[in-house]
């Protein structure tokens, strides 16, 4: 059976030899037709430098965000793509370009806005500290106004959640600090009052019970005290910490490469290659499915091992096509001059 | 097989057969008459060929009549035995037409212009021919119907035309029995052309007159159902085997050399 199908399959490719190479120069013709109709490509991009240690860092004990196993690039193109998959994000980077004109063209306009501007824009690591932010589209204008666009709203986007989360810890031990001091203040006051009407006496000591009653007058200005330094401490801390975070941001991800205005298109031999290649595959497949469709649908006796095969019969002789031999001429026009009877040899008695 | 075919093919090997005449003349090539030669071969010395041979088909257009005289004339030449190829197909008879030059003249010309009409128009020598139609009716003796060949001991009987009313009589018909045991004491094997077996039951009784059938199926072209449903028809009958007609193999020999077919 395996020989059989092998057989027609063969036998199937060479008897449409020529035809076979129709899908292929089908689907050749096609990819050169959309390689020559693709619109043109530009192509800007930048880098950021990201650094996992600065001074300021240092001196504040600041950590960065990368671990032992991602590196600091890793861990800020991750975070720059989950960025960009957010709505805020994205109309961010929008904002400041050309493809905000089309936002105001209806909900249906901005979905594809947003979806158009998450396809042009990739962003990717190049080695441990480098994140490359590049743009790929139809317009040289907008594909650099995207990566300008992104490479500003990632850095601001630190810088605001950086100063944001210190002024909220301010905001909190500025609201502390009140209370705290008037505690303070309460326990001077009970301590004052508190020795204004039992003052030293003038010989001895003072009786047990006023000497206890002083112990924890004291310990609770000392307490009290304490809790309001802490926090005014924490409060500070914030303060430091809201004042130094644009400057710890941008000197951890400095622009390393600005983005330029794209020139030219981008014309990539190896894509055009690809896509022609990809289009020869095709109708390599094509013309294998032709091939084996043909060979499927062909249910006629071509070989002998189909007949032994399917009739359970020898073959006795393979007779080639015949090739029509014309007669010689004398012998054509003898046949054709007049009315025939039945000649001599027709009628001859058998020799039996 | 075919790799031996194509050992010799040399125009030397063409075998030619002219009757009435020269009225009636046809040349096979060296090819066919190779494949020719190695079944005859083959079933004369395995003592397989018997005296009465039926060339049935399952379908119209196989070339049972080219391979009925083909191979007549090759056993004729080869062994010297007293063949003759008796068409009994009154469905489509093409004895006459395929040995007529003139109707070959026509075909070669259209072939060599691969489109085009015909040069001159067509008649055709059947009517000129009383065949066995005649002969079984009456009308003439069978020795009448007998086309000599230029070789002695190669005889044809063309079909002749009977009204397709009286065909499936005549082709049940004691009468044609009879003429042909007649025949079988005349010559040593009889070639009986038998019409398509899918086209009339009464092929199924003209094949009963033979003592084994050879099926003949146009290589690439006749499914292997058809063929089935046909030998279904047939299974009484001894078969010798198939003749693969009109062979046309794309592949090169080489790849298929490959690929074991025994």
């Amino acid at each position: 059976m395996v020989r059989i199908v092998i057989l027609r399959l063969l036998e199937s490719y060479f008897r449409h030899r020529w035809l076979n190479l129709v899908p292929i120069a089908l689907a050749v013709t096609i990819g050169l037709v959309y390689t020559i109709s693709t619109p043109p490509n530009y192509s800007a991009s930048g880098r950021l430098y990201v650094s996992q240690q600065n001074l300021l860092a240092n001196l504040t004990s600041t950590n960065s965000s990368a671990s032992w196993f991602t590196s600091a690039a890793q861990t800020t193109v991750t975070e720059i793509n989950e960025l960009i998959g957010t709505q805020a994000f994205i109309r961010l980077i929008i904002k400041k370009t050309d493809l905000e004109q089309r936002m105001a063209e209806g909900p249906a306009a901005v979905d594809e806005t947003f979806t158009y501007a998450r396809k042009i824009i990739s962003v990717q690591s190049v080695g441990d500290k480098l994140v490359e932010i590049s743009a790929t589209g139809e317009d040289p204008a907008v594909v650099y106004q995207m990566v300008v666009s992104t490479m500003n709203a990632y850095v601001q986007w630190k810088i605001n959640n950086g100063y944001q989360e210190s002024a909220a810890a301010s905001t909190f031990f500025d609201t502390l600090t009140k209370p705290y001091q008037d505690e303070v203040d309460q326990a001077r006051s009970d301590l004052i009052t508190f020795l204004t009407d039992h003052p030293e006496p003038v010989r001895g000591t003072r009786p047990p019970e006023e000497q206890l009653e002083l112990t924890r007058l004291q310990t609770l200005v000392t307490k009290s005290e304490d809790r309001l330094n802490a926090a005014k401490n924490n409060a500070e801390s914030a303060r430091l910490s809201q004042a130094k975070s644009e400057s710890i941001t941008k000197q951890t991800y400095m622009v390393i490469d600005q983005p330029q205005m794209p020139q030219g298109a981008q014309a990539s031999t190896k894509k055009m290659l690809s896509n022609l290649g990809v289009f020869f595959i095709v109708g390599i497949f094509l013309s294998l499915i032709g091939t084996a469709g043909g060979a499927l649908i062909d249910q006629s006796l071509r070989f002998p091992i189909d007949v032994r095969h399917g009739l359970s019969l020898p073959v006795l002789a393979m007779v080639p096509v015949a090739r029509i031999v014309a007669p010689s001429p004398a012998t054509a026009t003898q046949s054709t001059s007049g009315s025939i009877a039945p000649t001599e040899g027709a009628s001859a008695p058998l020799s039996s | 097989m075919a790799k031996r075919s194509k050992l010799d093919t040399s125009d030397d090997n063409v075998l030619s057969v002219r009757a009435a005449n020269g009225i009636l003349q046809r040349t096979f090539d060296a090819d066919v008459i190779q494949s020719m030669r190695y079944m005859g071969t083959e079933l004369t010395l395995n003592s397989k060929l018997p005296p009465r041979v039926a060339l049935i088909a399952a379908l119209r257009g196989e070339g049972v009549t080219y391979t009925a005289v083909a191979l007549g004339l090759t056993l004729a030449n080869d062994t010297g035995t007293k063949v003759c190829v008796i068409e009994l197909n009154w469905w489509s008879p093409g004895m006459i037409a395929m040995l007529d030059p003139k109707i070959l003249t026509v075909a070669a010309e259209k072939k060599s212009r691969k489109r085009g009409e015909s040069a001159s128009p067509r008649t055709t020598l059947t009517g000129n021919f009383p065949g066995m139609a005649k002969a079984l009716s009456g009308e003439v003796s069978i020795d009448d119907a007998i086309i000599h060949s230029d070789i002695p001991n190669f005889d044809l009987i063309p079909a002749g035309e009977v009204p397709i009313a009286k065909r499936p009589a005549i082709a049940r018909n004691i009468a044609l029995r009879h003429m042909l045991d007649l025949l079988s004491t005349r010559y040593d094997h009889l070639l009986l052309d038998i019409p398509a077996i899918r086209t009339t039951s009464d092929s199924i009784a003209l094949a009963s007159l033979s003592d084994a059938c050879i099926v003949v199926a146009h290589q690439g072209a006749t499914s292997t159902s058809s063929v089935q449903k046909a030998l279904d028809d047939v299974k009484s009958l001894t078969m010798l085997g198939v003749v693969l007609n009109k062979v046309s193999i794309s592949m090169p020999y080489w790849i298929r050399s490959l690929v074991p077919q025994e």
